[in-house]
């Protein structure tokens, strides 16, 4: 291992080669080194773990079965809501039981999906939607549409 | 699962090749970079789509058509591959990608991707008049409708050709996406420090370019965007204020920059700080550094103009700015500070010790290697860092209307990426050095011919092309281990 890297070069340490000089040299190495696998130990582990999870993923599917269930029933209540809801028309959210605000937030985005406003009043709105309770849907829920006016 | 992702993806990629190719100059390197451009050419089309009004399909097309004229019109004329940029080279820095990226095929159901980007693309499709209204509707304030809209516009387009709102595809192009990005980032690695051994540049590519999934891997392949624009925005950052003659080919950093800013809002903040630190260094030749400055008119343009449509922003909604919310001296804000610090440093606290710690070690030491590397200065990078972090304290701080330890536990993990990555490609330069320095005096007679020797055969047709073809080139001609040479330079 050589402890310079070329003529003239210049450093904290003297370029000459006495045992204390090699040793500071040796000292830098190492150092640098250590910080430099631990940097990378800190950074790449999300890496590592997004390929065991991939990995799980592929050779076990049954491991995130309730989560391709909640998938199912995202798609199954967007459908709903186009078939049951004509575009351009204003829908309320009616009686929706939804503490996590996760339901309310699907139907925003499916409402836009089906080109629908959404709005706050049910007096300005066309149809009422709401999720009702049914066992052969992928997570017990289906959607609801009644019209207004 | 149906063709429909495949043909999502592939139609990510052809969209943008083009002018990818025209920028790169090489068939693979193309194919990586060639999403981020359909990403820009989305923005724009939602931007236009947003101004004029009609439908996104038309806008994007018309873009696309024009794009495409410029790029045979252009293609003709000679031009310079990308060095380090061989088929060898992109397969090292993409093959390694793949593993954590094959979380794409989880289920479609992450909280964010919904609420937020899937629900832009949706109004997206449905056209100008239609985005407008759900952009300034109260309805729709949970989607904060001010974020910038290249992963949804893009999500949105291909949405228009593959009908059905399909999640599963929606979640592949936004992986395309940042996986693109992710790939540049790990290219802009390989080419700063292409003086080096090339296994040693390589590995250094691939170990920053990893780093993206870092704190929070759920959100590379599963519809978040905060990987696209870090990725985005550190690679940029590496090729304007670590790489040689930045501002003498600007294309590749200012799309880069351009995707960070058109992305997401904080990113705004890092990319003028980038901007003004590559005029800066580049202050001998003025004249060409107005292209970066692009990018940060880019996300200050969506600002402005989402706010013109009426959708506000949860940073200035939760401080009062703009109200009559008083930021400084509040009790309440400096209370905050704590909190936020403490959550930052579990994220990234320890990776940014032991990256400065290294980098006091190299400036001690490794001076020298890093000028022979023709490396910019590391303290380019903590000036980008510094400010981003200050900027997420600020905000964590000032945003008083919302809980605080729930604010920081959905949050603090993907905006800290940036700050990762921007540490690691620290140590990587560090550690290239020392592996130099262990070499002893006389590096490969030719590091950047010996990366190039593989390329040849995926170079662009350059019709034309002069005596200098090989990129810029720089390097695979000083022949830097020679002494003459690293004495002049010196």
């Amino acid at each position: 291992m050589k402890s310079t890297s070329g003529p003239g070069a210049t450093r904290w340490y003297p370029s000459a080669g006495s045992g204390r000089q090699r040793l500071l040299a040796g000292l830098l190495t190492v150092l640098v080194l250590v910080g430099a696998l631990f940097a990378v130990y800190r950074a790449d582990a999300g890496a590592v773990k997004a390929a065991g999870l991939a990995a799980r993923l592929i050779l076990r599917p049954a491991h995130d079965a309730d989560q391709r269930a909640e998938q199912r029933q995202f798609d199954l209540v967007r459908d709903e809501l186009a078939a049951q809801v004509p575009p351009d028309h204003a829908i309320y959210l009616d009686h929706l039981d939804d503490p996590s605000g996760l339901w309310t937030q699907r139907l925003i985005e499916f409402a836009a999906m089906a080109r629908l406003a959404l709005v706050g009043d049910p007096g300005q709105a066309d149809y009422a939607v709401t999720l009702v309770p049914d066992q052969s849907a992928p997570q017990g829920l289906r959607l609801l549409a009644r019209k207004l006016r | 699962m149906s063709w429909q992702p495949l043909l999502a993806v592939l139609l990510v990629i052809a969209a943008g090749y083009p002018v990818a190719l025209l920028i790169t100059r090489r068939y693979l390197l193309a194919g990586i970079v060639a999403p981020l451009v359909t990403g820009v050419t989305a923005a724009l089309a939602a931007i236009a789509m947003l101004l004029v009004g009609g439908d996104l399909r038309v806008w994007l097309a018309a873009l696309l058509v024009a794009q495409y004229a410029v790029v045979a019109w252009r293609l003709r004329r000679p031009g310079h591959p990308m060095p380090h940029a061989g088929w060898v080279d992109v397969l090292c820095i993409v093959l390694p990608l793949l593993p954590p990226a094959a979380l794409v095929f989880s289920p479609a159901v992450l909280w964010d991707s919904h609420s937020i980007w899937w629900t832009h693309a949706a109004y997206f499709a449905q056209g100008g008049a239609f985005a407008r209204q759900d952009m300034a509707s109260l309805s729709y304030n949970s989607a904060h409708q001010d974020y910038p809209p290249l992963a949804p516009a893009t999500v949105a387009g291909v949405w228009r050709v593959l009908p059905g709102y399909s999640f599963t595809v929606a979640q592949f192009v936004s992986a395309t996406l940042t996986v693109s990005a992710i790939g540049a980032l790990g290219y802009a690695v390989r080419r700063v420090t292409g003086r080096a051994p090339l296994a040693v540049s390589r590995l250094a590519a691939v170990v920053v370019a990893l780093a993206a999934w870092g704190t929070a891997p759920y959100g590379v392949a599963g519809g978040y965007t905060d990987q696209l624009w870090a990725a985005a925005a550190v690679a940029g950052a590496a090729l304007l204020l670590l790489g040689e003659r930045p501002l003498a080919g600007p294309a590749l950093p200012v799309l880069l920059l351009a995707v960070a800013a058109l992305t997401k809002n904080e990113a705004v903040l890092p990319v003028l700080v980038v901007a003004a630190l590559a005029t800066l260094r580049g202050w001998r030749d003025l004249r060409r550094a107005w292209p970066v400055w692009l990018a940060p008119l880019a996300g200050v343009g969506w600002v402005l103009l989402a706010r013109a449509l009426g959708a506000t922003s949860d940073v200035t909604v939760n401080t009062g700015l703009g109200g009559t919310g008083r930021i400084a001296g509040d009790k309440a804000v400096l209370d905050r500070v704590p909190a936020a610090l403490h959550s930052l440093w579990s994220m990234v606290g320890l990776l940014v010790v032991a990256a400065v710690a290294v980098a006091l070690l190299g400036w001690a030491g490794l001076r020298r290697e890093r000028r022979a590397l023709r490396l910019g200065s590391d303290l380019w990078l903590w000036a980008v860092a510094v400010p981003y972090a200050a900027s997420l304290v600020f905000i964590y701080a000032t945003s008083t209307t919302v809980d605080l330890r729930w604010y920081l536990s959905t949050s603090a993990d993907r905006v800290t990426v940036p700050i990762e990555l921007l540490a690691i490609l620290s140590v990587a330069c560090w550690a290239v050095a020392m592996v130099v320095r262990l070499r002893g005096a006389a590096p490969a007679p030719d590091a950047a011919a010996d990366a190039d020797a593989d390329a040849d055969a995926d170079e662009a047709p350059e019709p034309g092309a002069g005596p200098d073809r090989g990129g810029e080139g720089v390097s695979s001609r000083s022949g830097w281990g020679s002494p003459k040479a690293s004495a002049a330079r010196s």
